[in-house]
């Protein structure tokens, strides 16, 4: 418990200085100074372009897709009992890429319906994973593959949109190259309630989740309404993967890392887990994506290149870490 | 108090099974056997409400199909026989069991904290609640989760096979735990593939065979019924008056 | 932990203020001008195109640096499909001109336009593309003799040179590959090269791509093409020594008609790689050097 809070602690206050470092971080375009100045009120109009219509939305957009995703990842990982599902691997992200194409395909220059698109597109893929796991009984690593299966699918359902109509070809790659340089602010407005209101109820209901990791006879046998919840939480988490890739497009590894980083420290309930998912979710996009935006300014890295890079070693060397641990005992 | 009346349970694809009559009695620790297959393990399944079943299951008062999920909970506990030995320490195990009185909202309070030290210590844990369940042995674990079914408070207390993978002592351990639990007026319900430790510890007996449970008997009323016994499962049961020995009963040829 | 609950849920309701704030800020209504001051233009062919109008530009994309006639003060925004909108945003631009084709400039358009920046898509696949882009920039800069330089005479030149086809000739057909170091592709009937060769009397075998889209042998033999031009990308020499290496390297490649009758040949990048722009009554002059020599 004390460990546990000593390690809050520290996650927000990494939270708080990636905020204020993706805030204020200065170059040429606007520097320390001048945002403080825009802040109280003193900026020039570009100025406050810069902070209210192109950085905070960014930072917004940032926190709450590394938010989502993470808590994605870990409802899926908890309701599926699976700690390799996450909406990339389980082919959800891919599934939501097909139908932003079908949209686009079929609706043309109609932006606003494109995160409905996603949305329902990864409710899709969830549906079936769902039906998968739950009326066959399929074994765990079947699950995984299954998903591997739907989401080669969904990506030859694409290929075949792209090749009879190729003018979707923009459409498709501004899609699976995730990233927050070029925000649709309508996406980012529509979005982001939806995970403000899909987080508070995973956190609602999170003890359901601790109960579905006994087991389904275990869980029922407490009162849990198993498959009610289970239905209710894989959809929070085809909304966020939904929400997420509707504001930025495939943002793949966050939802499969973040969970389990989460696991190797924490042990307790999924409420406490559940916060620590979101705030490890958050700050770690807005880290990649803030190194993004200033290591090399004016230029652009897109910000799936530092998770790859700072997520993947991180993730071994826990594990390795563990690993030794258990074995001294 | 458990009354089963006409029942009926079918999965969807296989042989259905049948209980005429059953009244499971609090206070009592009632054993379920019968070869495998024999459909011990469903039935303990549709008392715990979830099995599809035809017929009646009454609690108390009330049908079980008309209890919602809380409700059924506060009533009758269930520890099934696989369970998911997941990544936490023994105490929110136990915790668990207050699930169906504090639901997703509510915190633990000072009444949840004193059911959940009591069932820690009826089930031997005390000294064990902030160990990590995977760190336990199979037998710790099986009490945890005991532990956590006792926290429930139910009138009833339903357990499938719970003495698989333990060692004699830790099995002896447990139906203390279990003859404490009858003594204070829970109503137990268990099956059980271990004939010599059914005569044991049961106060009565029901044998399913042929897809049917029978009557439930004493352990003194079944031992008579040598025909039936030795078709089922190869013996007969013989009391042994050695006052040294392990059981009560013995099986012999 | 129950403080650091609240504090999690006070950051938390911080963010939505402030994301209900910046919605707000969004509802301003946006004005389009006819005349552009502050103009940035991504790649060197939208820059291009903007200053042959007769315009100046703010900032360009770093590959857009080698235009002669650039003023020394153009800002550069560096590799243009990963320009920050941050550094747009602050030089206040007025006009925006990005490729509608490229999804990473497509996307910044439209993030740009939410800033309230007029964005113009380019996408020229033809002369006729040109033509509109360049008849628009010249009204925005007011220099119709640009108009005349660079539209009129240009077209001038270009219908000259396909006054000059043979008529009667049997319509002759060729392919247009255009090779780099790792690949070569046929270009269909949408690629702008294609356009030229095809005004000049000359038809695609590769017109609608389907089969030569994975630039299959068989095709191109059944086909059997009177001429193949060859269009490097990149490092003309890699590209063209790994050309040779793996497709001219195949036997078959010998008893194709265009290869005996040497109608293979090289075209310059800047005429047929790039759009030529201005140059376009050129490119059109040359191909016409090429086919009826």
């Amino acid at each position: 418990m004390k460990k546990n809070r000593t390690i809050a602690g520290f996650m927000i206050g990494i939270f708080l200085v990636s905020l204020l470092w993706a805030l204020f971080a200065g170059n040429s375009a606007i520097s320390t100074k001048e945002i403080i100045q825009v802040l109280i009120g003193k900026g020039t109009s570009v100025q406050q372009t810069i902070l209210f219509r192109v950085r905070i939305p960014r930072i917004v957009a940032a926190a709450f897709t590394g938010a989502a995703l993470s808590v994605s990842g870990f409802l899926l990982q908890n309701s599926l009992n699976n700690v390799l599902a996450s909406p990339g691997i389980l082919g959800i992200h891919n599934g939501a890429g097909l139908f932003v194409l079908l949209y686009a395909w079929l609706f043309p220059y109609r932006y606003a319906g494109k995160g409905i698109a996603a949305f329902l597109g990864a409710l899709l893929v969830t549906a079936v994973i769902y039906l998968l796991t739950t009326k066959t009984g399929i074994s765990k690593t079947s699950v995984v593959l299954s998903g591997v299966a739907i989401s080669a699918l969904c990506l030859s359902g694409i290929d075949m949109i792209i090749s009879l109509k190729p003018e979707t070809v923009a459409d498709r790659t501004a899609f699976s190259l995730g990233g927050f340089g070029s925000l649709n602010s309508t996406a980012v407005w529509m979005a982001v309630p939806v995970i403000v209101i899909v987080l508070f109820v995973s956190i609602l209901t999170a003890p359901a989740l601790d109960l579905m990791l006994l087991g389904d006879e275990v869980a029922s046998g407490l009162g849990l309404s198993v498959r009610r919840y289970r239905i209710l939480h894989i959809t929070c988490a085809a909304l966020l993967s939904g929400a997420a890739v509707s504001m930025c497009g495939i943002i793949g590894f966050v939802g499969l890392i973040v969970p389990n980083v989460v696991r190797l420290f924490y042990r307790g309930k999924s409420r406490g887990a559940l916060l620590f998912v979101v705030l490890l979710g958050a700050e770690f996009l807005l880290i990649c994506d803030t190194l993004g935006r200033v290591l090399f300014f004016p230029y652009e890295l897109p910000c799936g290149l530092f998770l790859s890079l700072i997520g993947a070693p991180f993730l071994i060397w826990m594990l390795i870490r563990r690993r030794k641990r258990l074995g001294v005992k | 108090m458990i009354q089963v009346e006409n029942l009926t349970m079918k999965y969807t694809y296989g042989p259905s099974f049948l209980v005429p009559h059953a009244t499971f009695l609090p206070g009592e620790i009632a054993t379920v056997i019968g070869r495998n297959g024999s459909g011990k393990s469903t039935f303990l399944r549709a008392l715990a409400g979830q099995m599809p079943y035809e017929g009646s299951i009454r609690i108390g008062e009330k049908e079980l199909k008309t209890l919602n999920p809380i409700e059924r909970a506060r009533q009758i506990a269930f520890l099934p026989q696989n369970v998911n030995v997941a990544h936490l320490s023994v105490k929110m195990l136990v915790e668990h069991g207050r699930y169906p009185y504090h639901g997703n909202v509510r915190r633990l309070n000072k009444e949840d904290d004193e059911h959940v030290e009591r069932a820690l210590f009826m089930a031997g844990l005390s000294d064990l609640s902030g160990r990590e369940l995977g760190e336990l042995s199979g037998g710790e674990q099986r009490r945890a989760f005991l532990a956590m079914v006792i926290a429930q408070n139910t009138p009833m207390i339903l357990l499938d096979e719970p003495t698989t993978y333990m060692d004699h002592r830790y099995q002896e351990d447990f139906y203390e735990v279990l003859k404490k639990l009858a003594g204070e007026g829970k109503g137990i319900v268990m099956v059980c593939h271990d004939i010599v430790q059914s005569f044991t510890y049961s106060d009565r007996i029901f044998l399913m065979q042929d897809r049917c449970l029978s009557e439930g008997m004493t352990p003194e009323e079944l031992a008579k019924e040598e025909a039936c016994l030795r078709e089922n499962f190869g013996a007969v049961m013989k009391k042994d008056s050695d006052p040294k020995a392990l059981y009560r009963y013995t099986m012999k040829r | 932990m129950k403080g650091l609950k609240r504090l999690l849920f006070a950051l938390l309701a911080l963010f939505v203020v402030t994301v209900t704030g910046c919605a707000k800020e969004q509802k301003e209504a946006l004005s389009k001008s006819t005349t552009k001051e502050r103009v940035i233009a991504l790649s060197k062919s939208n820059a291009e195109l903007w200053v042959l109008a007769g315009g100046t530009l703010l900032a360009t994309s770093d590959d857009a640096f080698e235009i002669e006639g650039l003023d020394a003060d153009v800002k550069n925004l560096g590799d243009m499909d990963h320009v920050s909108l941050e550094a747009i945003a602050a030089l206040d631009p007025d006009y925006l001109i990005v490729f509608s084709t490229d999804p990473a400039q497509k996307a910044l358009g439209e993030a740009a336009q939410e800033i309230g920046i007029e964005v113009r898509y380019t996408n020229i696949d033809g002369y006729r593309d040109y033509e509109e882009v360049m008849t628009e920039f010249t009204t925005y800069t007011g220099r119709e003799d640009l108009y005349e330089l660079y539209v009129n005479q240009v077209k001038e030149q270009i219908n000259q040179v396909k006054e000059r086809v043979p008529k009667e000739a049997d319509e002759k057909t060729y392919l247009l590959l255009h090779v780099s170091a790792t690949k070569s592709k046929a270009e269909k009937n949408d690629y702008f090269a294609s356009e030229i060769f095809n005004d000049l009397g000359l038809s695609n075998i590769a017109a609608d791509g389907s089969v030569f889209e994975e630039l299959s042998m068989e095709a191109i033999l059944t086909a059997d093409p009177a001429y193949i031009f060859v269009v490097p990308r990149g490092d003309e020499k890699k590209a063209m020594e790994s050309f040779e290496s793996i497709f001219a390297a195949d036997p078959a490649w010998e008893s194709l008609s265009a290869v005996k009758e040497g109608h293979y040949m090289l075209l310059p990048k800047d005429l047929f790689g790039l759009k030529p722009n201005h140059r376009w009554g050129n490119a059109y002059e040359e191909a016409y050097q090429l086919i009826y020599p």
